[in-house]
């Protein structure tokens, strides 16, 4: 039996009198590299927030890996490996960029009060953790970073920080917001080639959010497009570009 | 019965000492997003200047409704010169305003104890006088200074809503409390409009200050003790909005008194306060009448 | 031979000195780096006082047993007060944690069957079974204590403990997370963890230490009423750890010696002003104002912290 990785059914989410999120629902295959669009105030963000549990939304449910995850605290779904990322770029700015990764672990015992509490608990762990973490940085290019306090680094490499940051969870869903916000285009084939190597590699499922409708053509299998709360159109690139709706949702609701 | 009516004008009282004291909290919020910590210890100065015309000086009672609202207007003003702005110049956060408030509370409070001494003292007023006809007619008691209070406060708040109304210096506040970047691109002179906050707030408290030293006595921490209770009343009617501060007030008065009889304990009118306010602030945060904006 | 025979009035400003020492690292823990500014630290202090003292004097438990004691009680209270005031912002956070210091100090004064009401109570087991015991045992070696002496040296070590164990703690994986979290919320939540927990971990931690304090002060004062935990205590803590800077644990241990120490409790044996007790007190607490406020205005980050803390304490 084949079920989705993510199931996504029916949600709503209102701000006052507006409705931000009308009834939405989808679904995402298991090593699928799925784009969110829309013009400005569509709804994807709202719709991201709901999904990773950082909004509540007013109906609708949302499943992961079979389970019903709608009841979830936001770190509770990153917990069973649906995890997030941020328009802007978060970094801790006054641990290293070492500390920054290595934190992001799971499982490790002396992060919990009663763990630390224990001189040399889960040691073993601790030392797995620092060649994962010296690995990561490895991949992104932050290697010789690795002791600079993250507030010291450019916007592109808070960006592979972040990516770096969220792989050391171990997720098997990525949640993108707005990857390509603010970076250049050769960072953004960069983080591209990794979205592609983890999917090939490790079977890993993207769902990722932009609102320019171009950049996305190239680097996802299948297209969710947005306009004013509604999914008004869902299939490959270039159906989409093509969908008159979503013409007339870019050129009638953007400016 | 009798003790129920009685309850109604000591709430109605207390409601209106209350509400003086929380408009001008809640204008300095509304403007300014600060939380003015030092506001009871206003309130203090203001019974001090009270204390200082009608007993040292043996003057009437009467000049320190004058006085009393000018000097704490002018203190007022000047923290906003010599404290508030620059710190808001300076790029301040939350704790570094709270901080600033609490030790410019200390500061106050410290220094009208190092110049009036620490003890309970009383104007030279008789304040057991009664209203006679209140007496006769219902057999209840209601205090001469008491009934000040009510028309006071009355006449005073009635004069605010139409200052906030009507007038150019009412708009500006109510656009301020509303959006600040909206107020300022609009042409708000934010700077004359928070000085002119500040003295209304200062007005009022200082106000508020001569009644309380009046009906209850004055004492160093006289404010203080008022403070949270006025906090209580700011945040009940939704703090930043000036209706909001006097429905909060009697709101606070009434439960206040009305809940102590359920209770049959007076000592614990005041906590009674701060429960209603820890109640509000979990289930409604933007209190009766505030905006949930004024809260994000 | 004579052994702190005579600690004088300096030991005596010592023992109190640590007493805010502990308790102002436990704000630290919270304000600096949980992120919770807690303005009713005094309520935890109040908390280890009485229920230490309630539990030593009345009902017969051990000085130990009744420390401890103390503390749990307060790290659950911090957890219960946690629950819902965490999710507020930050003012109103400040003022209603305020409001629990109030509350309790109220109810210290009225439910006189159990506190005895502004009276106020004895803790007099400590200076009765050890102290005196301990001096007499010594005496029959020829050894010479002061009677203040033993609770100043068990303070001191108290301090260098909760110094040590705080200090370890925040190097920990634990701490790392939680200074994490006072930077951003939502990024550690993203991550899997959860920042609520933290935060209130760090609450209830900041809160046994408190109460720590707390029961030492009780010994110290031996009679003690409601009137000692106004909120002045809290603030007292909080010009402890800005003056020191957010963050530091060590820089607190100092400012502690220094601002309650030699400034607070001290200034009457080093600074004679030829005026009346009343008015100097006063004029000490007037400075203590006037400290935070120039502090807060021009040096935030306090003298050992750096300035990102003191802006990070806003997020």
């Amino acid at each position: 039996m084949s079920e989705p990785l993510l199931q996504v059914d029916g949600i709503t989410k209102r701000f006052g009198g507006l409705t931000a999120v009308d009834d939405v629902g989808f679904s995402l295959e298991p090593g699928t590299i799925t784009a969110l669009i829309g013009p400005n105030g569509a709804g994807k963000s709202t719709l991201f927030h709901c999904v990773s549990g950082f909004i509540r939304p007013d109906g609708g449910t949302v499943r992961f890996n079979g389970r019903g995850v709608s009841r979830r605290s936001a770190h509770g779904r990153a917990q069973l490996g649906m995890v997030r990322t941020f328009q802007i770029p978060t970094a801790f700015n006054r641990l290293t960029v070492f500390e920054n990764v290595e934190l992001a672990a799971r499982d490790q015992p002396a992060d919990r009060l009663v763990g630390a509490l224990v001189p040399g608990l889960g040691r073993l762990r601790r030392s797995a953790i620092r060649t994962r973490t010296n690995d990561l940085l490895e991949t992104f290019g932050l290697a010789d970073k690795a002791d600079d306090l993250a507030g010291e680094l450019s916007g592109g490499q808070r960006k592979l920080l972040e990516f770096a940051r969220v792989l050391m969870t171990e997720p098997q869903l990525l949640l993108l917001d707005e990857p390509l916000a603010g970076v250049n285009p050769a960072l953004g084939e960069r983080l591209f080639a990794h979205v592609n190597r983890l999917r090939s590699d490790h079977g890993m499922t993207f769902l990722f959010v932009e609102h320019d409708i171009r950049t996305v053509m190239d680097h996802s299998d299948r297209v969710l497009v947005m306009a004013q709360g509604a999914l008004i159109a869902d299939g490959d690139p270039e159906t989409v570009r093509r969908d008159p709706a979503v013409v007339e949702a870019y050129l009638g609701g953007g400016e | 019965m009798d003790e129920l009516a009685q309850a109604v004008l000591n709430s109605l009282t207390a409601g209106s000492l209350y509400a003086l004291a929380a408009v001008g909290l809640t204008l300095v919020y509304g403007v300014l997003r600060l939380t003015n910590f030092a506001h009871g210890d206003m309130l203090t100065l203001g019974a001090y200047v009270g204390y200082a015309i009608n007993v040292q000086w043996n003057l009437p009672l009467a000049l320190a409704f004058v006085a009393a609202p000018v000097v704490v207007a002018a203190f007022a003003v000047g923290t906003e010169y010599v404290v508030w702005r620059p710190l808001r110049r300076a790029g301040a956060g939350l704790l570094q305003k709270l901080l600033m408030a609490i030790g410019l509370a200390l500061f106050l409070r410290y220094a009208i104890q190092f110049v009036w001494g620490g003890d309970r003292d009383f104007y030279e007023i008789d304040n057991t006088a009664t209203i006679a006809w209140v007496r006769d007619a219902f057999d209840l008691t209601l205090g001469f200074y008491d009934l000040l209070t009510i028309v006071i406060s009355l006449v005073v708040l009635v004069g605010v809503a139409l200052l906030l109304a009507r007038t150019l210096l009412g708009t500006s506040m109510r656009a301020l409390s509303d959006d600040v970047d909206l107020a300022e691109s609009s042409g708000v002179d934010t700077d004359r409009t928070v000085v002119w906050t500040w003295a209304l707030s200062g007005a009022l408290v200082g106000l508020a200050g001569v009644l309380a030293g009046a009906t209850i006595n004055v004492y160093p921490t006289l404010g203080w003790d008022l403070l949270l209770t006025i906090f209580a009343c700011v945040i009940v009617g939704g703090i930043g909005s000036a209706y909001g501060a006097l429905l909060g007030s009697y709101v606070i008065a009434f439960s206040q008194e009305f809940l102590v009889l359920v209770v049959d304990d007076q000592r614990y009118k005041t906590t009674i306060g701060f429960v209603i306010m820890v109640l509000v602030l979990l289930v409604r945060p933007q209190g009766i009448l505030g905006s949930k904006r004024a809260v994000n | 031979m004579e052994l702190l025979a005579e600690i004088g009035p300096w030991g005596a400003v010592a023992t109190v000195a640590g007493i805010y020492a502990i308790f102002a690292m436990g704000l630290q823990v919270q304000v600096g780096h949980g992120g919770v500014d807690n303005f009713g630290q005094v309520a935890f202090f109040l908390i280890g006082a009485y229920a230490s003292t309630i539990l030593v004097e009345q009902h017969g438990m051990g000085l130990v047993a009744g420390t401890l004691a103390g503390m749990a009680i307060a790290m659950v209270a911090a957890v219960i007060v946690a629950l819902p005031t965490l999710r507020l912002r930050g003012d109103f956070l400040a003022i209603t944690t305020l409001a629990f210091g109030e509350i309790l100090r109220n109810v210290a004064v009225n439910e006189r069957g159990l506190t005895k009401g502004s009276a106020g109570i004895d803790a007099f087991t400590f200076r009765i079974d050890i102290v005196r015991e301990l001096r007499r045992s010594l005496r029959d070696q020829d050894i010479l204590v002061d009677r203040l002496a033993p609770l100043l040296i068990l303070t001191w070590v108290l301090v260098l403990v909760v110094a040590l164990v705080t200090w370890l703690l925040l190097r920990t994986p634990w701490g790392r997370v939680l200074r994490a979290v006072r930077e951003d919320d939502a990024a550690v939540r993203a991550l899997g963890k959860n920042a609520f927990a933290y935060r209130a971990q760090a609450m209830a931690l900041g809160a046994a230490w408190a109460a720590l304090a707390g029961t030492l002060y009780a010994w110290n004062q031996v009679h003690f009423s409601p009137s000692g935990f106004e909120p002045i205590v809290t603030f007292a803590g909080f010009v402890i750890i800005i003056a020191a800077g957010l963050g530091t644990i060590w820089g607190t241990v100092l400012m502690a010696i220094l601002i309650q120490g030699v400034l607070i409790e001290g200034s009457r044996y080093w600074l004679d002003t030829g005026l009346p007790n009343a008015q100097e007190a006063s004029l000490r607490y007037m400075v203590v104002g006037l400290a935070l406020m120039l502090i807060v205005r021009f040096r935030p980050q306090g003298l050992f912290g750096s300035r990102a803390e003191m802006a990070a304490a806003d997020e």
